[in-house]
């Protein structure tokens, strides 16, 4: 459960915002990936630019997704154990999402 | 866990038909809850006829009719008749509003009544409002202030009592708590939109000085935090007040003092 709610609200509309931008850079990689062999893919992540916007784009959706998942949890999950087990496996859940998603990216 | 279908007991059921008025061409259907704790019964929906030309315009004249003429064991609530005292709310044709200002030629077809949602049901359309009043008192629905007090009333400029225009006119009916998916879900937890209607009007009301005690009070992830902007309390609300609004303004409160803390 989240020890200072008004951290979370004001995260979760941060996070909202840049997803914004976020998901414009987005919609280019799913638009040009699918016309591009795999040595160009790999060297189009090879540029510092795109690694970092990936990355930071993983970070951030992601984090919005534990934040979103959190907020949903807190509604429906009834019982202190219950809520606690839950709330722990979404942050386990968004962190092996993260790790797995950058470790994806800088060795591709 | 989120229970997804209705205990055994609270199915509700086709109820007691009441007979027609004979050579009457002005009729009305009435579809009303009926449960009672004496006895070992589900719910059912009674059903009555009511004539219009010899029954007042409003669901309450009509509910006062049915009480009176027909089944006198029926139970509500009720007292000013004119939306001032919020007694009579209750869920009519699937909207929670005061049975005194809804009109029955309003309602198309037959008018379904049924006790404010999700509260537990004292008998028929009475819900037990214990823990919707409890969350009021929790509020502290009073002046808190530090001065001394005056040989008079307590003076505030014009600006400053127009602040509360808008918050004062609650009338505690809980309809908009209980038109809340979330009040449904958290209502141990969650003060809902009424309660934190009346925060609202004390926080910003210029003489009360316990102002960042209130805030303190709402810093929670249950109290404040499980509105999620549905919007079904400004529409239900009988005096057209906005709840949601309040909330909001709650929250816009708590971040500004959060960023000034940390600057």
């Amino acid at each position: 459960m989240s020890k200072s709610p008004t951290r979370h609200f004001i995260y979760q509309r941060i996070t909202a915002v840049l997803n914004i931008p976020l998901s414009v850079f987005l919609l280019y990689l799913i638009f040009t990936i699918p016309r591009m062999s795999y040595m160009e893919v790999s060297s189009l992540f090879q540029k510092p630019l795109i690694t970092l916007l990936t990355v930071i784009l993983i970070i951030n959706f992601s984090y919005h997704m534990k934040l979103g998942m959190q907020m949903i949890i807190e509604d429906y999950i009834h019982g202190a154990n219950n809520l606690r087990m839950a709330l722990l496996l979404n942050n386990i859940l968004v962190s092996i999402v993260i790790i797995g998603s950058i470790y994806s990216v800088v060795t591709i | 866990m989120v229970e997804l279908a209705l205990p055994r007991n609270s199915k509700v059921t086709e109820g007691k038909k009441w007979p027609q008025p004979e050579n009457q061409n002005n009729i009305h259907e009435f579809k009303v809850y009926r449960w009672n704790p004496e006895e070992d019964k589900n719910p059912s929906m009674d059903t009555y006829y009511i004539d219009k030309e010899d029954c007042g315009p409003m669901v309450l004249d009509a509910l006062m009719k049915i009480k009176s003429d027909i089944d006198t064991s029926l139970t509500f609530r009720r007292s000013c008749r004119e939306g001032v005292c919020g007694s009579c709310a209750m869920n009519i044709d699937g909207v929670n509003r005061l049975a005194c200002t809804t009109a029955i030629e309003d309602i198309e077809g037959a008018v379904k009544i049924y006790p404010l949602p999700h509260q537990k049901v004292i008998k028929d359309l009475v819900p037990d409002l214990k823990n919707f009043f409890d969350q009021h008192r929790s509020v502290e629905p009073w002046l808190h202030t530090k001065n001394e007090e005056p040989d008079q009333e307590w003076l505030q400029s014009k600006e400053d009592r127009e602040q509360l225009d808008g918050l004062y006119e609650c009338i505690m009916c809980a309809c908009c708590s209980t038109s809340c998916p979330s009040y449904w879900w958290n209502s141990d937890k969650y003060l809902g939109p009424a309660a934190l209607l009346q925060a609202y009007r004390w926080i910003i009301d210029s003489r009360d000085d316990e102002r960042e005690a209130r805030l303190d009070k709402l810093e929670d992830p249950f109290k404040l935090y499980r509105c999620h902007t549905i919007m079904n309390c400004a529409k239900a609300c009988p005096k057209g007040l906005n709840p949601a609004k309040a909330i909001a303004s709650i929250k816009k409160m708590m971040v500004e003092r959060r960023v000034s803390k940390q600057n």
